[in-house]
């Protein structure tokens, strides 16, 4: 007698466990070849199948400009119908206090660059002083019509200012928790555009501005209602306590946790109030249009 | 005696000429099984690939094997970036990533509502002697020890195995969500500490999954030809009157290689030893 033989209680505890098991039909050799040759087919059928589309979808949509194919625009859409449905109006993000603060690196300079593939603050398109003294956001209103400007200096004096603590997250998978200073967006459209809360979306444009002869692609942000109106959303002029440089989005910008730092547009002009679905810099080039939290 | 040790020798994937009736196939994995198998596997490489694009999109951090300063592995090495070509696909890696885990998710909810629904769960779920019976299994694997681990449809260190998987999923899937949505689902993230540790998480969980799929791919070679096909024809083909289901490998994969009824093997280790 060895140790390998079941004791009496293996040998229960097996009965046991295949009498569960043992459900099984069984067929003979002849019938199991049949039904294994057409398993088999459909296996292979489906396996070429798959790789085939999978590869057609992977490709569709050119790499260089690293947009994406149709049918995932359509899942991205499928996303944003689901969260809409289920979002809260009283959902916020998770703030910490001003002892967390993080020091964040200028990520994106799209639009504010003087040239090509600029890095250096110094090769920036600068805001002077007095630039950003006399800064006005523009506004188009849903008909088309031009709204009377938002003054820099009135969203900085005539508001509620808070300072808020929360995590900005990059697209590309980073983070940094930093703290903001700037005023509610919705209550400064409150005052400024009260004809335009219903509107589905505003659009956020940083201007054209020509510095060293190059003018930079302007860069833009669709923003939806519900980011607009959110309490967590403003627009801000101060990054961990210090006026925001250039890099950063001089002189107003928009922040908020509820979206990826894509949609946080540095140094707004002007904001167009639409119904129809938008698009903007980054959705132009495969993103998601929400990027949203 | 020596008929047993020949069909241990030759395996069970052929009747003997001349002989037709002496193998039937006996049921082992329903055709809803076998569709959430086979829908996973390439839904995974899916995930992982557009999860790698979405990864390498910041470079300036990796998550490192090690302890203090000393590294033993940065994930990836450079090779793997340009071998699979993930430079400026962010954007695709996202798309790919948020359309294709969708899939995982309602697979994996089907399967969780198979399990319960049909009794299935039993097979899997590990009771305290399978815990205490696992590392038999693999003593047996790594011919550490001769003795066959107790089988049912699948033995102690696959049912072991089988339900870590299933956590490492859920556990992918809800951090998944809480890097996804943490506005939304702002508890969700903080119920793995922030962000930061619900990506460390999501990145351990799918490194464990990789981890087992090779495990797994190797026990089913291992395993052999006849334990492959169930899972794509559903039957196990065995000899007539055999009694029992096949017995199994750790990890997942059954080996039809030593498939003889208990008491001939009994007799031959016996026999053998004694």
């Amino acid at each position: 007698m060895t140790g390998d033989a079941r004791t009496p209680a293996e040998a229960e505890r097996e009965r046991r466990l295949r009498e569960q098991t043992d459900d099984g039909e069984i067929i003979s050799a002849a019938d199991y070849r049949k039904r294994s040759r057409r398993s088999f087919l459909s296996f292979a059928a489906l396996g070429v199948g798959g790789y085939v589309g999978f590869n057609r979808l992977q490709s569709m949509g050119s790499r260089d400009s690293d947009t994406i194919p149709a049918a995932l625009r359509t899942g991205l859409e499928f996303n944003q119908a689901v969260w809409e449905t289920i979002q809260r109006d009283g959902a916020r993000a998770r703030t910490f206090s001003v002892s967390d603060i993080e020091e964040i690196r200028v990520n994106g300079r799209h639009g504010l660059r003087a040239t090509s593939n600029a890095t250096a603050e110094a090769d920036l398109i600068q805001v002077s002083d007095e630039e950003a003294a006399a800064w006005e956001i523009t506004m188009t209103g849903v008909d088309g019509s031009n709204l009377d400007p938002i003054p820099l200096a009135s969203i900085k004096s005539d508001f509620n200012v808070h300072e808020m603590v929360w995590e900005h997250k990059c697209v590309e998978g980073w983070s940094n928790i930093v703290q903001w200073t700037g005023v509610r967006v919705s209550d400064v459209l409150e005052r400024y555009a009260p004809d335009q809360l219903d509107a589905d979306w505003g659009v956020m444009r940083t201007p054209a501005m020509t510095d060293g002869g190059r003018q930079e692609r302007e860069y833009s942000a669709a923003i939806d209602r519900y980011t607009l109106d959110h309490s967590q959303t403003l627009f801000a002029w101060r990054l961990n306590g210090e006026d925001l440089t250039n890099g950063h989005g001089a002189p107003v910008r928009l922040v908020t946790p509820f979206k990826y730092g894509i949609k946080q547009i540095k140094r707004i002009g002007s904001i167009e109030f639409t119904n129809d679905t938008p698009s903007d810099y980054w959705t132009d080039r495969g993103y998601d249009l929400h990027a949203g939290f | 005696m020596s008929e047993t040790t020949d069909d241990v020798q030759r395996g069970l994937d052929e009747p003997r000429s001349g002989d037709p009736d002496e193998f039937v196939a006996k049921k082992k994995h329903s055709l809803a099984l076998r569709w959430m198998h086979w829908i996973n596997f390439p839904v995974l490489m899916v995930m992982m690939f557009s999860g790698m694009r979405i990864y390498w999109s910041d470079r300036r951090d990796p998550y490192t094997l090690g302890i203090g300063s000393w590294e033993i592995f940065t994930f990836w090495p450079d090779k793997v970036n340009s071998g699979l070509q993930l430079s400026a696909t962010l954007a695709k890696g996202i798309a790919f990533h948020l359309v294709f885990g969708w899939l995982f998710v309602i697979n994996g909810a089907l399967y969780m509502l198979w399990l319960s629904r049909k009794g299935q769960w039993r097979h899997i779920v590990p009771d305290f002697q399978s815990v205490k019976d696992a590392g038999k299994t693999v003593a047996h694997d790594l011919h550490l020890s001769k003795k066959k681990p107790v089988q049912g449809k699948y033995n102690a260190a696959q049912q072991l195995t089988y339900s870590a998987v299933i956590l490492i999923a859920v556990l992918l899937v809800l951090s998944g969500f809480a890097i996804y949505k943490p506005g939304q689902l702002a508890w969700l993230e903080a119920a793995f500490g922030g962000y930061d540790w619900a990506r460390l998480v999501h990145f351990s969980a799918t490194i464990l999954l990789f981890g087992f799929f090779f495990i797994h791919i190797f026990q089913v070679i291992r395993a052999g030809w006849s334990n492959f096909a169930s899972m794509v024809t559903g039957y196990l083909f065995e000899r007539r009157g055999h009694d029992g289901v096949q017995p199994a490998s750790a990890f997942g994969a059954d080996l039809a290689a030593s498939d003889t009824p208990d008491d001939a093997d009994t007799a031959i280790h016996e026999g053998v030893d004694s």
